[in-house]
């Protein structure tokens, strides 16, 4: 039995039409280096993946086949507004880049690919098979009056081994294309891949697509673990068993048939204090949106210092009434409140120059919010 | 998808898998072949030398031929209380309710082709126109429900008639004559079903606990300070936890089971796993008490135990309002077989039964009772009471020194009375079965 299955050759294309029936063409980004199909009018734009470099023509390693499947775009301009305006209301002292109306404007809408595999599997498979099987077990109570039963039924799991061998043919299993593909998909909460239809071109009209940067090569491990998972839930079907554990299958993967599925993805960005871009990624099935979210500490400097100017001002204007509560009594007591005043606003200058730096230390990780 | 040519190849599973149903097209399935059991396969006895008629030896400790002397030893495993239990699923317990080869009534001889009609719940049978001995005539209900372990006899049936007459021979209240003039029957072999129960019990309890407490308080009456106990009652609650293992309840409704548990204990340590040798030439019954049936008085008995514990756990003699509850857990059951020779003797025209355990040589069973010796022995015992108090009533009478006899008499009264109930309590269960 091979070890490693004839996997398909990938070639440099220069131009998709002739293969994928849409007139885009490769280009690249030298700072993510991600490499996307464009159409033509958007060269020398900012790359849709990381905002900071400029998408220049370049080859691109493709596969022939046009992607097989896609899910379309479900979120339109108003449903967008508003998740963009929930996400970015959430933070305080936020940039001022960083609201609804300039995240909508900057929207680009990305195809993003997982690698679907067809594929025969042959071999013999083994695994420890659980059936569920119910005791019954009981509660006694008792008190003045006697006893009292309750029956308690409880289902367990009994393990049996088995084995045998399977030839059956998988279709579309779904495997990584991306080197970032985790990171993307936990980031936007999964998509309903059950949701997805038949790849036209039409449908994916002025939509870059994100061209695979791991080739089948590199990806064949995680789809052989996927069809072999596929493989595991037939081979516990078959067994009748309602559990499956410590299963291992020795199996020949022949003829591997690789084509692609798009996802849609909404890319939007702002710019920080420094005018860094920081990508915002919206789901475009689900809503779903994911990245960072940065205060601007510019803003809290801001915030601060008038804060403390206010107190100054109270400061002198409270010093001014105890100065004259020497000749006019009453005014003691205004002076008292102006100092306290002038404390408050003193101290509560801290928060919005401390505010930022904290919230900045929280998204460390992205935060992911659904609409 | 399955493919087109859904003729797998020619891989050959391991040597002890044996293929199961698959439920889907293009897998193939196999399973461990289950272990080939011929312990519950028909068997019929008969000496491979001389082609008589074989049976267990208790002497020889295996199949023996009378007529040639052929001895073979029984291929079995001394197992303990190690033997393999079972849990309560739902399926064992409904087919437990089902019989024992209800439909069965007749077997075939096949040592000498005649019908022989099957006693009502027997697993052996000796048929009575070659004397040949057959073994498992009847298929359990399902695999579990099989006997896998009994204690084989270890007592030989030529000291059991002994045993009975020297049982017989004692007791001071039975008739004197009863050892010599008692006409014993043989007795006869056989191998008893009984259940095993095993359960944790994890039992909680609650109640009102009265503590004693002495307190002094001045009586105004007689004008002293005196002292009294008084009980302070507090809600208290605990847990207590116990494992119960082994608890042995009969699978026959047919033998008496008040002379059963009289020979009790069996050492369970010397459980074996079950071959059909053991019974060859000896009777043996299937339960017809079923699982279900055993496991509800098995409980009630076990409930009764973590009660017991619980009142235990309380530290005061003092309680009320007492509720309990106890959840069983890791409930488990075996089906074992055990020894008891059976006979039945006469005395006076009347039929009493006696037992003896196969294993420990117990004895126990029904004995008259010689009814004058004990009403003669109730009468000595509350003689003295009486006559104290006769003695006493005049001088209290008279005013004198009356009321020492009466109380005397009053505490012989109450332990005689009390001996007197307890023999009385004896000489009934003597004669009950």
């Amino acid at each position: 039995m091979p070890a490693q299955p004839d996997l398909p050759m990938t070639t440099i294309v220069e131009s998709v039409e002739a293969h994928w029936g849409i007139r885009l063409q490769p280009a690249g980004c030298p700072v993510c280096k991600g490499v996307f199909l464009i159409e033509a009018a958007r060269l020398n734009g900012s790359c849709p993946a990381c905002f900071r470099g400029q998408l220049a023509p370049q080859p691109a390693l493709l596969r022939n086949e046009p992607p097989e499947l896609q899910i379309n775009f479900r979120q339109g301009q108003t449903e967008l507004q508003s998740v963009y305006k929930k996400f970015s209301d959430e933070v305080w002292l936020r940039p001022d880049d960083f609201n609804p109306a300039d995240l909508l404007k900057r929207t680009v809408p990305v195809f993003w690919p997982m690698w679907l595999v067809d594929s025969d599997i042959h071999g013999q498979w083994q695994a420890e098979a659980g059936f569920d099987y119910q005791v019954k077990s009981s509660q006694e109570s008792y008190a003045g009056s006697g006893w009292r039963t309750r029956e308690v039924i409880e289902t367990r799991i009994r393990w049996e081994p088995r084995l045998g061998e399977i030839k059956r043919h998988y279709d579309n299993v779904s495997t990584p294309a991306l080197g970032e593909h985790t990171r993307l998909w936990n980031l936007l909460r999964g998509y309903r891949l059950d949701q997805s239809g038949p790849y036209t071109p039409a449908k994916a009209g002025g939509a870059a697509i994100r061209v695979p940067d791991l080739q089948p090569e590199s990806a064949w491990p995680l789809a052989k673990t996927n069809l072999d998972g596929r493989a595991g839930v037939d081979c516990q079907k078959a067994a009748g068993a309602q559990h499956i554990r410590n299963y291992s299958l020795k199996a020949a993967y022949q003829p591997l048939n690789w084509t692609q599925l798009l996802l849609p993805l909404y890319m939007s960005y702002y710019t920080d204090d420094a005018g860094q871009p920081h990508p915002v990624y919206v789901n475009g099935q689900t809503g779903a949106i994911g990245g960072l979210r940065l205060a601007s500490q510019r803003k809290g400097w801001r915030w601060a210092g008038l804060s403390v100017a206010a107190a100054v001002v109270l400061l002198l204007l409270g010093l001014v009434c105890f100065a004259l509560a020497v000749a006019l009594p009453p005014v003691t007591l205004l002076g008292v409140l102006l100092a306290v005043g002038a404390a408050a606003a003193g101290l509560g200058a801290i928060v919005p120059a401390v505010w930022p730096w904290q919230w900045n230390r929280r998204q460390q990780q992205p935060k992911i919010t659904t609409t | 998808m399955t493919l087109p040519d859904t003729q797998l190849t020619g891989w050959q599973p391991p040597a002890n898998f044996i293929p199961v149903p698959s439920t889907l097209e293009g897998v193939t399935v196999f399973a461990p072949r289950p272990e080939a059991s011929q312990a519950d396969a028909p068997v019929t006895y008969q000496c491979p030398n001389c082609g008589a008629t074989t049976r267990f030896d208790v002497a020889a400790g295996g199949v023996a031929c009378e007529s040639c002397g052929y001895r073979a030893p029984v291929k079995s495993e001394q197992v303990g209380r190690q033997a393999e239990t079972f849990e309560f699923t739902l399926e064992t317990l409904g087919k437990s309710q089902q019989g024992w080869g209800v439909a069965v009534q007749e077997l075939h001889c096949d040592s000498c082709g005649a019908s022989i009609a099957l006693p009502e719940n027997s697993l052996t049978v000796t048929c009575p126109f070659c004397a040949s001995n057959k073994v498992n005539v009847r298929a359990a209900p399902s695999d579990h429900l099989r006997p896998r372990v009994l204690v084989p006899f270890k007592v030989k049936p030529e000291v059991t008639r002994s045993r009975a007459a020297e049982w017989l021979g004692k007791g001071w209240y039975h008739p004197k004559e009863l050892a010599s003039s008692a006409v014993i029957d043989r007795f006869s072999g056989i191998y008893l079903p009984f259940w095993t129960f095993d359960a944790s019990i994890g039992a909680g309890w609650k109640a009102e606990v009265g503590h004693e407490r002495t307190e002094h308080y001045y009586d105004a009456a007689d004008k002293t300070t005196k002292t009294r106990v008084v009980i302070d009652w507090r809600w208290e609650n605990g847990r207590v936890d116990l494992s119960i293992s082994d608890l042995l309840i009969s699978g026959s409704s047919h033998i008496s089971r008040l002379i059963l548990e009289r020979l009790y204990p069996f050492n369970l340590n010397e459980l074996v796993t079950y071959t059909p040798d053991f019974l060859a030439g000896w009777r043996a019954h299937t339960y017809d008490i079923p699982l279900t049936t055993a496991w509800e008085e098995g409980k009630a008995r076990m409930r009764e135990r973590a009660k017991e514990a619980c009142y235990q756990d309380i530290h005061s003699g003092h309680v009320r309002n007492f509720s309990m509850t106890a959840d069983f857990d890791d409930e488990v059951w075996r089906f074992i077989l055990l020894p008891v020779y059976v006979a039945a003797y006469k005395f006076e025209e009347h039929v009493f039964q006696v037992m003896v355990n196969g294993q420990t040589g117990a004895v126990a069973g029904q004995k008259p009772v010689a009814w004058w010796k004990v009403w003669t022995a109730i009468a000595a015992l509350l003689a003295p009471g009486i006559l104290a108090g006769l003695i006493g009533l005049p001088l209290l009478l008279a005013g004198g020194v009356g009321v020492l006899p009466i109380g005397i008499g009053v505490i012989l009264l109450v332990i005689g009375g009390f001996i007197a109930f307890k023999l009385y309590r004896q000489a009934l269960s003597s004669e009950a079965a």
